[in-house]
C-alpha cells in the first residue's frame, strides 16, 4: 500500500503566551517569520513531512493557547500526543519560571511522552535574561534536551524539531520491539483465537 | 409519611439509596441502582431478553421469513429505483433475531432523505464498488454492525455502544488493509469507503444514538445553554480576544462562523458535524487575520472561539460534542485539522463551564453581579452590535452615496456630451442655413415670376363685374364729403391690410412692386378724385366687389334716414351716425375677406412654387 508517509506523529507546542510558539511553528513549517503573506489558515495547525533515516515522518503540530486562564482546560490537547515542545522566552525570566508548571502539566496529562525544552528569541544577546548555563542545568535535572532557538533568525529551529521527531520515532520503535516480544510470548494464544474466529464465520 | 406530606423538590436520603435496598447509594446513571446492583440488573435483563428472543425466534421464524421476503420485495423496488442499495440483503439473513429490531431497522431505512443524500454524494464510489466483489462484504459489515447496535441499544450503556462502534471502525479498517478481498482496491478508495461506511451507518443510527433518552445528555444541553445565556454579557474585551467588531468584514465573518457552528446540530454524520466545526474555525482564523494583522496563533484563536461559542449558543451543544466523541472515528478525532478544531471546541466548552471571575480577570463582586443580571457591563456585545448596526447602516449609506455620486457624474458627463452635440448640431444647422441663404438669391430670381402670377390674377379679374361707379347726390354735400373722406380712409386701411395679408402667406410675393403699383394707383386716385380710390379697392377686392356694392347701396339707403335725421331732433342723430360708423367698420372688414379669398390662389401657387423650389434644392 502506497502511503506518502511511514509514521504520523502528533506534536504539541506549549508555553506561556508570547514566547513565540507560533513563530517557531511558522518557521519550521513554512520557513517564514511573520508570515504576512500566508493566505491559508492560521499557524496553529501545521503538517510537515520530514525524512529521518530514510523514513518519512508526517508531523502534525498543534499550537496551544498559553494564557494562564486556559491552563486548566488545555488537557484535552494532550490526547494522543507523541511529543511535547515546551517553549520559554530567553528574554523573560517569568516564562522560564513557568516551565516547571508546564512540565507538571505534561506529567498530569500524559503517561509517557517525549519532551524537549526550547528557549526561543535567542537572537539579542544584550536582552537575554535566562542564561544558557541555568537552563542547561535545569534541563539536565529534568532529563530533557535543551535547545536555544531563534525563529526570527532561523537558528536551531529545524534541529530542534528533528530532535523531537527522532526521539518520538525511537520511542515508537522501542515500544514496537517490546510489543513484538510480548506477541512472541503470546503467539500461540493469538493464533488459536484467529483460527477459532475463522471457524465461527 | 413525611415525604408524602411535603412534595417539594427536596431529595430524601432514602431517594439517593440504591433501588434494590442494599444500603449503598444509588446513581441516576445506573437507573437508581448502586454499581453492583446495576450490573446484576443489567445481566438479568440481558438474559431475559435473550430468552425471549430465543423463544420468539422459533415461533416467529416462519413469519419472519415471509415478512422478510415481503420486505425484500419492497426493498427490491427501492433498489430498482435507486439502482443501488447497500443493505438489501439484510432481511434474508437470520441474524436479526427479534422482530422489533427488524421493524426498527426498516423504519430507519425508510423515508430517510439523508441516506439518499449520502448515496447521491458518493455515487462514484458506490458505482466503483458495485463493479467489485467487495460490495457484498461491505454490506454485510454494515448490516451486522447496525443490527448489533440495534440489539444492544436498550441493554448497554452509551459508552459500551460507543465502544462497539469504535471497534467496528477499527475492525473494518483492519479488514480493508489486510483482507485479501480488498487487496486490489486503491488506498484512496479504501479511505473513501471507510468514510462512507462511517457516514452511512451513523446517519442510519442517528435517531438512536444521538442524545439517547437513557443518557443525561439533554440535561447537560440545557445546563450549558442556561450557562451561556447567563454569560451573555461577556464581551470580546473580557476574553481578551482581538476581534475588531467595528469592521464590517470582521462582523460578517463573525456571523458566518456563528452560523457554521449552529449548522452543527442539523448535520447528521459525525464527520459532517466536524466539517461544520472546521468551517467555523477557519472563518475565525480569517477574521483574526483581519483583526490582528498577520497570522493568528492559538493564543488568539481560543479566546475568539470561546467568544463565538458564547454568542452562538448552539442548540444541543453537549449532545453534539458527545455524539462526535463517542461515534466519530477516534483516529479522526486524534489527528487532522478536524481533530484539532474539535479539541479546541471542547476546550472552549469546558472553559465556559468552569468560567470564574478570575478567568475573566475581573473582581468576584462584579462577576457575580453580572451573572445574576443585577447589572450589565457597558461594553456588551449587544451595545457593540448596536453601534455596529448604525455603522453598518452608515457603511451602506456611504456606498449608496458613492453609487449616486458615480451616477451623478455619469449623468453630468452625458449632459455635457449632449450639450456638445447640441452645439455641434447648431453649428451644423447654421452652416446649412448659411448655405441655404447663399442659395436664396436664386430663390428671389424665381420669385420674379410673380408678376405673371399677378397677371393671371388680373386675367381672372377681368371676368369680374365692373366696379361700381359712384353716383353723386346733389343733396348734403357736407355729408358726401365726409363719406368720401371715410372711403378714402377705408381704402387706405384696406391697402395696408392687403399689404399685410399678402406679405404673411407668401414670402416670395413681390410686394415692393405691388406697393409701388398701389401707391401709384393711390396717387392717381388722389390726383383725380378721392372717390376714385374705390377703383383700386375694387381692383383688389376681386369677387367681393358686388358685396361691397351692396354695402354701398346699404349705406346709400342709410343715407336717406340720415337725411331725415337731419330734420329730426338732435337726440336721434348719434344713432344714425353710429349706423354710419358701422358701415365704416364693415367697410374696413370687408376687404380683408376678398383679399384672403383672392389671395388664396396666388398663395397656393406660391407655395407650390416654394415646394418645387425646395424639391429643386
Amino acid at each position: 500500500m502506497a502511503r506518502e508517509y511511514d509514521h504520523l506523529f502528533k506534536l504539541l507546542i506549549i508555553g506561556d503566551s508570547g514566547v513565540g510558539k507560533s513563530s517557531l511553528l511558522l518557521r519550521f513549517a513554512d520557513n517564514t517569520f511573520n508570515g504576512s503573506y500566508i493566505t491559508t489558515i492560521g499557524v496553529d495547525f501545521k503538517i510537515q513531512t520530514v525524512e529521518i533515516d530514510g523514513e518519512r515522518v508526517k508531523l502534525q503540530i498543534w499550537d496551544t493557547a498559553g494564557q494562564e486562564r486556559f491552563r486548566t482546560i488545555t488537557s484535552t490537547y494532550y490526547r494522543g500526543t507523541h511529543g511535547v515542545i515546551v517553549v520559554y522566552d530567553v528574554t523573560s525570566g517569568d516564562t522560564f519560571a513557568n516551565v516547571k508548571r508546564w512540565l507538571h502539566e505534561i506529567e498530569q496529562n500524559c503517561d509517557v511522552v517525549n519532551r524537549v525544552l526550547v528557549g526561543n528569541k535567542n537572537d539579542a544577546p544584550n536582552q537575554k535574561v535566562v542564561l544558557t548555563e541555568d537552563a542547561q542545568r535545569f534541563a539536565n535535572q529534568m532529563g530533557i534536551q535543551l535547545f536555544e532557538t531563534s525563529a526570527k533568525d532561523n537558528i536551531n529551529v529545524e534541529e530542534m524539531f528533528m530532535a523531537i521527531t527522532r526521539q518520538v520515532l525511537r520511542t515508537k520503535k522501542e515500544r514496537k520491539e517490546r510489543q513484538a516480544i510480548q506477541t512472541n510470548e503470546t503467539v500461540n494464544l493469538r493464533k488459536s483465537t484467529k483460527q477459532h474466529r475463522k471457524k465461527c464465520c | 409519611m413525611y415525604s408524602t406530606k411535603t412534595p417539594t423538590l427536596r431529595i430524601d436520603e432514602a431517594d439517593l439509596k440504591c433501588k434494590n435496598g442494599c444500603g449503598f447509594y444509588g446513581n441516576a446513571e445506573w437507573e437508581g441502582y448502586c454499581s453492583k446492583c446495576h450490573r446484576e440488573h443489567l445481566q438479568k435483563r440481558r438474559a431475559q431478553a435473550e430468552r425471549t428472543s430465543h423463544s420468539q425466534v422459533s415461533d416467529t421464524d416462519n413469519i419472519n421469513r415471509s415478512l422478510s421476503a415481503g420486505s425484500h420485495k419492497e426493498e427490491k423496488k427501492v433498489q430498482q429505483e435507486k439502482k443501488y442499495k447497500l443493505l438489501n440483503i439484510s432481511f434474508r439473513k437470520p441474524t436479526a433475531k427479534v422482530q422489533g429490531y427488524q421493524e426498527l431497522y426498516h423504519e430507519l431505512l425508510k423515508d430517510n432523505p439523508d441516506l439518499e443524500k449520502i448515496k447521491a454524494e458518493n455515487r462514484d464510489l458506490l458505482l466503483y464498488i458495485a463493479k467489485t466483489p467487495i460490495e457484498k462484504d461491505v454490506r454485510k459489515c454494515i448490516h451486522s454492525f447496525v443490527v448489533d447496535i440495534l440489539q444492544n441499544k436498550d441493554i448497554k450503556r452509551i459508552e459500551e455502544l460507543s465502544e462497539i462502534t469504535q471497534n467496528f471502525y477499527h475492525v473494518f479498517g483492519k479488514r480493508l488493509e489486510n483482507s485479501t478481498k480488498y487487496a486490489d482496491i486503491p488506498s484512496d478508495i479504501k479511505e473513501k469507503l471507510l468514510d462512507y461506511v462511517e457516514r452511512y451507518a451513523m446517519t442510519l443510527l442517528y435517531r438512536i444514538l444521538f442524545c439517547p433518552p437513557f443518557t443525561s445528555d439533554e440535561e447537560k444541553d440545557l445546563a450549558i445553554q442556561k450557562r451561556i445565556r447567563q454569560l451573555n454579557w461577556v464581551s470580546g474585551k473580557n476574553l481578551e480576544c482581538r476581534i475588531h467588531e467595528t469592521s464590517s468584514e470582521v462582523r460578517e465573518l463573525v456571523y458566518t462562523s456563528i452560523t457554521d457552528l449552529l449548522n452543527m446540530d442539523s448535520a447528521k454524520a459525525p464527520q459532517e458535524k466536524l466539517a461544520c466545526v472546521i468551517h467555523c474555525c477557519r472563518n475565525i482564523f480569517l477574521l483574526l487575520q483581519q483583526s490582528v494583522d498577520g497570522p493568528a496563533s492559538a493564543d488568539e484563536f481560543l479566546p475568539a472561539l470561546i467568544f463565538i461559542v458564547l454568542k452562538a449558543n448552539p442548540a444541543r451543544l453537549k449532545s453534539n460534542i458527545n455524539f462526535i466523541t463517542r461515534f466519530c472515528n477516534a483516529s479522526r478525532l486524534m489527528t487532522g485539522e478536524g481533530g484539532y478544531y474539535f479539541t479546541n471546541l471542547c476546550c472552549a466548552v469546558s472553559f465556559i463551564e468552569n468560567l470564574t471571575a478570575e478567568s475573566l480577570n475581573m473582581a468576584e463582586k462584579d462577576f457575580n453581579a453580572y451573572m445574576s443580571g443585577e447589572c450589565v457591563p457597558a461594553n456588551t456585545w449587544e451595545s457593540a452590535l448596536m453601534i455596529c448596526e448604525s455603522l453598518h447602516f452608515m457603511c451602506e449609506d456611504i456606498t449608496l452615496l458613492d453609487d449616486l455620486q458615480a451616477k451623478n457624474a455619469d449623468i453630468m458627463k452625458q449632459a455635457e456630451e449632449l450639450k456638445n452635440k447640441m452645439i455641434e448640431f447648431k453649428e451644423k444647422i447654421k452652416e446649412d442655413v448659411s448655405k441655404v441663404i447663399e442659395r436664396t438669391p436664386l430663390l428671389i430670381s424665381h420669385s420674379q415670376r410673380i408678376p405673371t402670377n399677378l397677371d393671371s390674377e388680373d386675367f381672372e379679374s377681368y371676368q369680374l363685374p365692373p366696379p361700381i361707379i359712384p353716383q353723386i347726390y346733389p343733396h348734403s354735400i357736407g355729408d358726401n364729403v365726409n363719406s368720401g373722406v371715410m372711403t378714402d380712409l377705408s381704402s387706405d386701411l384696406m391697402r395696408t391690410s392687403l399689404v399685410e395679408d399678402s406679405v404673411t402667406p407668401s414670402p416670395t410675393f413681390d410686394f415692393p412692386s405691388l406697393i409701388g403699383d398701389d401707391s401709384l394707383e393711390a396717387s392717381k386716385g388722389e390726383d383725380e378724385t378721392s372717390l376714385i380710390s374705390l377703383d383700386t379697392q375694387s381692383d383688389v377686392a376681386l369677387g367681393e366687389s358686388q358685396l361691397f356694392k351692396k354695402h354701398m347701396t346699404d349705406s346709400l339707403i342709410d343715407e336717406s334716414p340720415t337725411l331725415e335725421a337731419n330734420l329730426c331732433p338732435p337726440v336721434l342723430k348719434p344713432i344714425s351716425s353710429e349706423d354710419y360708423h358701422g358701415f365704416t367698420i364693415q367697410g374696413s372688414n370687408i376687404p380683408t375677406i376678398p383679399c384672403n379669398t383672392g389671395d388664396s390662389s396666388t398663395a397656393d401657387l406660391d407655395s407650390d412654387n416654394y415646394s418645387s423650389y425646395y424639391q429643386n434644392m
